[in-house]
């Protein structure tokens, strides 16, 4: 037989196949690679090697040069870094505390805004206001709102409940709920401090918007048809809901979940101007995974510490995404 | 494939177009190497038989150079700052006023954004062998280009016979600034200069203090302690709206002060043991503490505290001398308009202290000439009419007792109270200490502040953790 | 919409109100606070309106900085920006989702990758490429790392590889092949994802501090919001000149949105598809 060789077939499988097959299969190899050319150098000199650049700074001592070269020296005192520890539960707690708000009221929102109804331009721009207002109004409005005598604790007095210190209070939340009936919860069980609720609240707001744009486009490419024969068939607007729109939104869902746990992880700007003047909070209590970084990189020059700890995130946020990796496998 | 080539020719001339447009031939900062002007002579700078303090230069500064700048025009040297607003126009001015008087020079003054911004910024130019000639910074960031081999140590120029200052000059600064520009870690060496200077001064409601019965201004902390409690009465007596009387400033500069205001000591000379767990500490902690349990002291959030004292709500601050160009505009416009006075923050009794906050200048290894530039720039600046005049227009502080003798600082001081309150004090102003790995104890010290008043811990065992910790950031 | 639909609209409305509450209030907070004196918007508890309302301070906001010329730039180089994103994105996200090559997943994941490290840890490293390529102060410095991005890759990826595979066949067997299905079907479908995307990627530019600032020395090629860094002091902020400052930045973004937002409406009829 004529030259064969091997080619990827529908399921992304090796198999042999014939020459003709395998000419076509390469050309389409070659429209591939080029196709991601472009994208490929932008992100390789400028993301890629910067990864490979904080790799190599790792290893060292380091606050402009390398100082003494520590090997996995930092990443081992990362390991008993009380501090360090600290700012990755209190990561934990933040993606825990605002991703999964923000998707269910995004797509709550977005599929009220996906009707004909009247106004809805305008609606559309009022709850996409808080997206493009930029971290540092959004970290000064909100730090004026939990102010002791401000907006935050004006509503909780309307309410009957006393005054809180929200941004300068570094106790658990959870302490604090039980404090109030009298109970007495220990410290590690505190759950995350008032002062980072309160970012928690200020981020969700301004996320929102993000997701309700994202699920909006989603919905965009479910065909009208659908709907209809599903509205014909005498379906009600929550069955539809739940029987049509989330599933076919699923690709979408996959998405704004993962971009979203993404950049929680990441969160850096807002949380910082909200966490002012103090490096990271009250006792702490806010300096989440990025700013615990910033702060060894740029108050204290321990670069070659912060590159360290950088990667563990980066590891944790990479590992997260490959469990997920089916999911986000293209359908 | 056509129409990918058609679409890829298309960003590639979009890319162009738009990377075309202004690259600008920069006189910005990029790998002027310290040796490859060597040639162009530098005026007198050489024939300095100064004491052999210039450290690790490769300056080329031991070479006798023959005669005079070079007939090839002006030196041209970038300076990075970090000031905005009308103190950022003052400057320009101040820039632009240097610039027509030393035609061989051209300043080009370029705001950089805030400290932090600045940092990151030096700390990528450093990097990339990209920094600029003369920078503001803090003593942290220089001594972090120090290690680098980034900067130009001063000596040499200020006590060079020619372009330096004369002894009488430099007696007339004022002692603490220069002992702050003094890096123990680095043999004494002055790396840096003054610059943007203030002080720590504490503002009082007078009419507040007058009515609750306080007949003079705290001097000592038994009178403050004193103060704050008879004025929290009387706030409270007359249904004041009140948070407190004293906008706790939990900054670690407030603290360092306490502790030295009382007889402590921060740090050991050679710069690697902490000292701050000792009982002026405890005292400070448990009085804060108290003031703060008794309701007569309270945590403001960031800025709120100028808003507070104009509304009444709180009777003082311990604060930056620079604050009064913020609180006097609020002030201003607040309802019910009353007297303050900037005063001598409080101490323990006989003594005279405080502790200064601010930024130096310095210079990084370039050029000979842009070097000699840089330090002309910074000795007219720092010059008695130059420095008497930023003064004036920017709140910050002169870097020379002389400063009194310009008639125009003279009317000042005699218009501002806080100004002359501070300009008082200043003899008697303190740096904190510039150790490698300060700047973690200082968080660790404003966490301790943060934890006793809010009543989470005793003020010896905070302190006791605190010295644990910060001995292991001296260390390493 | 008949009269008894728009009854039964009226509790959606008042949610969508209620909730609209929620998402404009600090917006309308610091819309009146760009109107206050200097007491008024520090005051807390709130002043709600300014006693007197203070047009002058959008003057002087205006004044405090080059805004005019920051406006420019930013537009130049938002809108460099989003043309070459869209561009790579487009060729990237379509080669992933649909084109069969060895690596195809990996490099899936490595693009991801790069979504997953915050730019400010990075911003060593490139700046020393970008300085040994010469293009300190330029708008180039402040285009190229961004002329492509993971993120939207990743976005339009999810959106490409819903486009159902008969419609690929079919183009196929006109003679097609991908490059005239990407530019032909594929885009016209995704006419949504590429404005989300632009959209994000215009956002983002609008908002680009840091790199700006390490990259750029002369005021002439300043972005916007290094302009209310102007705002912003050791001792204090100008609260109601910042208010106002960022009033005026947020306007073009916000028009541009509303032009944007009327592409995310229904969904498309796949009539030509059975056909």
């Amino acid at each position: 037989m004529a030259a064969s060789g091997l080619a990827l077939d529908h399921a992304g499988e090796l198999k042999r196949v014939s020459a003709r097959r395998l000419r076509l299969a390469r050309r389409e190899w070659a429209t591939g690679y080029l196709l991601i050319l472009p994208a490929g150098v932008v992100l390789g000199v400028f993301h890629i090697f910067g990864i490979a650049y904080l790799v190599y700074v790792s290893l060292f001592k380091w606050a402009i040069n390398p100082e003494a070269l520590r090997g996995i020296g930092n990443y081992a005192d990362l390991a008993h870094d009380s501090d360090f520890g600290l700012a990755l539960l209190q990561t934990i707690f933040f993606v825990v505390g605002t991703v999964p708000f923000e998707m269910a009221i995004g797509i709550a929102l977005a599929v009220l805004l996906f009707r004909e109804i009247a106004a809805r331009g305008l609606y559309r721009v009022i709850y996409f206001l808080p997206y493009v207002t930029s971290a540092v109004a959004v970290g000064v409005i909100f730090r004026w709102m939990f102010n002791g005598n401000g907006l935050a604790n004006g509503l909780f007095q309307l309410l009957g409940l006393p005054k809180q210190k929200w941004l300068l209070e570094s106790t658990g939340v959870l302490q604090l709920m039980a404090g109030h009936f009298g109970w007495h919860i220990p410290d590690w069980a505190g759950g995350p401090s008032q002062a980072l609720v309160a970012i928690m609240a200020a981020t969700i707001w301004s996320a929102t918007g993000f997701q309700v744009v994202l699920f909006l486009a989603g919905l965009s490419t479910i065909s009208t048809e659908v709907f209809e024969a599903a509205r014909m068939d005498g379906a009600s607007e929550w069955q539809i809901l739940r029987r049509v729109t989330l599933p076919l939104l699923r690709p979408t869902v996959v998405f704004v979940a993962t971009v979203s746990t993404i950049f929680a992880f990441r969160s850096f700007s807002q949380v910082y101007q909200m966490s002012q003047p103090n490096a990271g909070g009250p006792l702490n209590s806010t300096q989440l995974a990025t700013i615990f970084i910033f702060n060894q990189f740029y108050r204290y020059s321990h670069v070659g510490y912060a590159a360290a700890a950088s990667l563990i995130v980066f590891i944790i946020i990479l590992g997260l995404t490959l469990t997920n990796r089916r999911r986000l496998a293209p359908t | 494939m056509k129409r990918l080539l058609g679409v890829a020719t298309a960003g590639i001339m979009l890319l162009a177009a738009c990377g075309g447009s202004a690259s600008a031939p920069s006189s910005a900062p990029s790998s002027a190497s310290p040796a490859s002007a060597a040639a162009s002579a530098k005026p007198s700078t050489a024939a300095a038989a100064a004491p052999a303090s210039s450290g690790p230069a490769s300056t080329a500064a031991a070479k006798p150079s023959a005669a005079a700048p070079a007939a090839s025009g002006k030196v041209s040297i970038t300076f990075w700052h970090t000031q905005t607003g009308a103190n950022g126009q003052t400057l320009n001015a101040m820039v632009a006023a240097f610039n027509a008087s030393h035609p061989t020079i051209q300043v080009n003054a370029e705001s950089v954004g805030n400290y932090n911004d600045e940092y990151q910024k030096l700390l990528a130019a450093a990097k990339a062998n990209a920094l600029p000639d003369v920078a503001v910074a803090y003593e942290n960031v220089v001594s972090d280009l120090m290690k680098a081999n980034a900067v130009v140590p001063l000596d040499h120029y200020v006590n060079d016979p020619q372009v330096g200052l004369s002894l009488d000059s430099q007696a007339d600064i004022f002692p603490g600034f220069v002992e702050d520009n003094k890096f123990k870690q680095f043999n004494n060496q002055m790396l840096s200069f003054p610059f943007t200077k203030s002080v720590i001064l504490a503002y009082y409601n007078t009419d507040l203090l007058t009515a609750a019965g306080v007949s003079q201004v705290p001097q000592t902390w038994d009178q403050y302690s004193a103060a704050m409690k008879a004025v929290t009465d009387y706030a409270k007596k007359n249904n004041m709206p009140w948070n407190g009387a004293n906008a706790l400033n939990d900054d670690a500069s407030e603290f360092d002060f306490e502790i030295m205001s009382r007889g402590g000591q921060l740090i050991s000379d050679d710069q690697k043991k902490s000292l701050f767990n000792n009982d002026a500490a405890v005292a400070a902690l448990q009085m804060n503490a108290d003031l703060q349990k008794a309701g007569a002291a309270y945590q403001p959030n960031g800025f709120d505290w100028e808003n507070d004292l104009a509304a009444q709500k709180t009777l003082t601050r311990l604060d930056s001398s620079t604050s009064y160009a913020f609180i006097d505009p609020i002030i201003a416009k607040a309802p019910k308009p009353f007297k303050y006075v900037a005063a001598a923050p409080p101490t323990n009794p006989g003594v005279k202290l405080t502790v200064m906050y601010g930024a130096n200048i310095a210079i990084f290894k370039t050029t000979p000439q842009k070097q000699a530039a840089a330090w002309e720039f910074i000795k007219w600046f720092t010059a008695t009419p130059q420095t008497a005049q930023w003064s004036i227009k920017t709140h910050y502080l002169p870097v020379r007792q002389s400063a009194a003798t310009s008639p125009d600082f003279a009317a000042a001081l005699a218009q501002s109270q806080p100004l002359k309150a501070a300009f008082d004090i200043l003899p008697y102003a303190k740096p904190e200490p510039a150790a490698a790995g300060w700047q973690q104890v200082r968080d660790i010290l404003q966490q301790t502040v943060d934890a006793v008043v809010t009543g989470k811990a005793q003020p010896k065992a905070a302190l006791d953790d605190a010295q644990k910790k910060a001995d292991a950031a001296l260390a390493g | 919409m008949t009269s008894a639909r728009r009854w039964r609209n009226l509790p959606l409305h008042v949610v969508l109100i209620v909730g609209c509450g929620f998402a404009a209030f600090p917006f309308f907070w610091m819309v009146t606070t760009s109107f206050k004196n200097i007491y008024e918007a520090t005051s807390v508890p709130p002043v709600w309106f300014p006693s007197v309302w203070l047009w002058g301070n959008y003057i002087a906001a205006w004044n405090a900085a080059p805004f005019a010329r920051y406006f420019l730039n930013t537009l130049l180089v938002g809108g460099c920006t989003t043309a070459l994103d869209l561009v790579t994105g487009c060729l990237a996200g379509y080669a992933l989702a649909r084109v069969r090559f060895p690596g195809r997943n990996v490099i899936f994941f490595l693009f991801l990758a790069t979504v997953m490290i915050p730019f400010e840890l990075l911003i060593v490293p490139d700046f020393i490429i970008v300085n040994r390529l010469g293009w300190y102060n330029t708008y180039l410095a402040q285009i190229a790392p961004f002329a492509a991005s993971g993120f939207s890759i990743f976005l339009l990826r999810q959106f490409f590889a819903q486009i159902p595979g008969e419609l690929y066949e079919a183009a196929v067997m006109d003679g097609a092949g991908h490059l005239r299905f990407l530019w032909q079907v594929a885009v016209p479908l995704s006419v949504p994802a590429l404005v989300t995307t632009a959209l994000f990627n215009f956002i983002a530019s609008w908002n680009a501090f840091l790199w700006p600032l390490i990259v750029t020395g002369k005021q002439e090629l300043r972005p916007i919001q290094l302009g209310l860094s102007a705002f912003q002091n050791e001792s204090g902020t100008n609260f109601q000149l910042l208010m106002a400052g960022t009033t005026i930045v947020i306007l073009p973004v916000l028009l541009v949105f509303v032009l944007a937002q009327r592409h995310l409406i229904e969904g498309i009829a796949r009539a030509g598809l059975k056909g």
